[in-house]
């Protein structure tokens, strides 16, 4: 298991986010109790473990969502109470639509995640626009930008929601199971357009049960179970069928566990055929 | 009726509470909490009794409580609760309870004058009122407007909002203030039984005939005012209380959009489908006979031929 004192090999060694005996919870309930969890600097790692292990609400706890009940939450070195950007954390929460009971354009839900980066009364900048209009390109919905988020599919409404976080440009990116319910070929697209993102220097957090679609991209494996971090490992490590992790990952497997085999045959695997999928055809941005 | 001094006043107070109701309508609509207007409402007749009641201006005290009960609502429901929504309950209870007693003990307080709090007169606005509700529009939409991407952020999506530290509380308690000074612009002409009506239906028909948020909240303005001045220069004609008649054009103009718009979705829907019931994105893998047809490809799928059109498939 990865300490806090001990900063993976493969990162530059600047700590992003850090959980120091962290207890997080509601009112007296501590549902993660005294974890420790350093990410660093470029990292992409998956948060894997059952439903209810607690991963979500360690991402809703350093994400200022849920109550830390105990120890230390650092983001970027600095404790969480007194940390005042941000935006530097983009999150794109776990849900499968985009809420509001008012149509809404892309455009107009994108750009909403560009506030954290504004001024209150100040009309967006050039600036502003051209960085909403980037996010809208990466996840490949230029084409849609100006539909009303409740036509789409559940697929491009995750798309949605991504280029939302996005639009302040984090540096860091923190999403709750972006492939839960997406058919394969959209979690392969979704893959990557992530790639891109960690091309562009950018930290990845992903909650997931599902480490398949997201393998050629990942790092770093950490599993959760009862609250606590039961294993963390480098992910070629971790999901090579051999690792101790990966019994306790497909131990506990998603709805899919044929899904949960990365060396399964029928599974995607980077190469020419896994970028020929054609979930995100007809996006340009995604080409 | 333009040459009556009170009709001119009525029709201008109309014209304020159909620009700014639908204007803060359009977030409470957006955050789900259509109702909470209806809450300030009550509260705001406790005010407007006790103005009643010590001979002050009822307009002022009632904005006084209403802000009050605004920021108390927004301060219980920030707790989180599970008791919130029954405390909040009772809060309006107390509004409305107090307002009727307080009513029937001041010596003004006949039935008749209860009945135009509740449901609107037209012939009740003061100038003295008319100055106040200018101010406060004013305020109103140069807020709501103004600020209206934050406001739109937190309404969305209050988690994400907080999560990229947005200050949601300051921004519902914002938002709960000016619902409170548009309930007192409002409840001279359409009353306060019936106020939230006017920021919750015009926005109803936005709904179900915009695609934008930007172009729901120009729906609804437009629906507001023609409603809320059409009716009170049809109360005028018809002897009828102003909130009622304004009120009910409103729905009605929501019964012939919805019908319209459910017309409109049934004679597309035979060459549409939309990408929620259809979500298989068609490309040359998907097993489904593919024809170039002009600049796009048609996909062969249960004997139709469909074409990729933005955010959905037509049938070609």
């Amino acid at each position: 298991m990865t300490s806090v004192d001990q900063p993976p090999a493969f990162s530059d060694g600047a700590a992003v986010i850090e959980l120091l005996n962290t207890s997080i919870g509601y009112g007296a309930r501590a549902v993660v109790d005294d974890v420790s969890l350093r990410i660093d600097r470029g990292e992409v790692v998956a948060l894997v473990g059952p439903n209810g292990s607690g991963k979500t609400t360690i991402v809703r706890g350093l994400l200022g969502l849920a109550p830390v009940v105990g120890g230390e939450v650092r983001l970027f070195g600095v404790p969480a109470g007194r940390f005042h950007e941000r935006w530097r954390i983009g999150y794109v929460p776990q849900r499968h639509t985009v809420v509001g009971a008012v149509p809404s354009t892309v455009q107009e839900v994108v750009a909403s995640g560009r506030l954290a980066r504004r001024r209150w009364w100040k009309p967006p900048t050039a600036a502003d626009r051209a960085v909403v209009s980037r996010a809208i390109d990466v996840v490949g919905l230029v084409d849609q930008s100006r539909a009303s988020v409740s036509t789409l599919s559940g697929g491009q409404q995750r798309r949605v929601l991504i280029a939302r976080a996005l639009a302040a440009d984090p540096e860091v990116l923190v999403m709750d199971e972006p492939t839960a319910g997406v058919d394969v070929a959209s979690a392969e697209a979704l893959t990557r357009t992530l790639a891109r993102l960690v091309e562009d220097g950018r930290t990845l957090l992903i909650v997931t049960h599902d480490v398949a679609p997201l393998a050629p991209i990942l790092t770093r494996v950490v599993a959760v179970a009862g609250g606590s971090v039961v294993g963390d490992e480098p992910a070629r490590i971790a999901l090579s069928p051999a690792s101790a992790l990966a019994g306790g990952i497909y131990a506990h497997p998603g709805h899919d566990p044929h899904h949960l085999a990365p060396d399964d045959p029928a599974g995607p695997a980077p190469g020419p055929g896994w970028l020929g999928d054609p979930g995100l055809r007809g996006a340009p941005a995604a080409s | 009726m333009l040459q009556y001094a009170f009709m001119q006043r009525a029709l201008l107070a109309a014209l304020l509470v159909g620009l700014t109701a639908p204007v803060v309508g359009v977030y409470l609509v957006q955050r789900r909490l259509a109702l909470i207007g209806d809450g300030l409402g009550h509260v705001a007749l406790t005010g407007v009794a006790l103005g009643v009641l010590t001979g002050g201006a009822p307009v002022l005290v009632a904005l006084a409580c209403s802000i009050a009960g605004a920021v108390a609502i927004e301060v219980i429901r920030a707790r989180g609760k599970a008791s919130a929504d029954v405390a909040l309950a009772v809060m309006f209870y107390g509004g409305i309870a107090g307002g009727v007693v307080l009513i029937g003990l001041s010596p003004q307080g006949t039935p008749a004058n209860l009945s135009a709090y509740l449901f609107g007169a037209i012939t009740t606005t003061t100038s003295g009122d008319l100055v106040i509700f200018g101010l406060l529009s004013g305020v109103v939409l140069a807020v709501a407007v103004g600020l209206a991407p934050r406001l739109f952020a937190v309404s969305n999506d209050e988690e994400f909002a907080r999560a990229s530290g947005m200050n949601v509380l300051g921004l519902n308690v914002l938002l709960a203030v000016l619902t409170a000074a548009t309930v007192v612009i409002s409840m001279r002409i359409v009353g306060l039984l019936l106020i939230s009506a006017l920021m919750i239906v015009p926005n109803a028909v936005a709904q179900v005939t915009a695609t934008s948020f930007r172009s729901s909240m120009a729906v609804a303005v437009a629906v507001g005012v023609t409603a809320s001045v059409a009716g009170t220069g049809l109360s005028y004609y018809a002897d009828t209380p102003s909130g009622g008649t304004i009120v009910l054009l409103a729905i009605a103009v929501f019964l012939v959009a919805s019908v319209a718009s459910w017309l409109r979705s049934r004679w597309h829907g035979r060459r549409h489908h939309d990408m929620r019931e259809h979500p298989h994105e068609h490309g040359p893998d998907c097993g489904h006979e593919a024809i170039p047809h002009g600049d796009h490809i048609d996909y062969i799928h249960d004997g139709h031929r469909h074409a990729a059109h933005g955010a959905h498939y037509d049938d070609h």
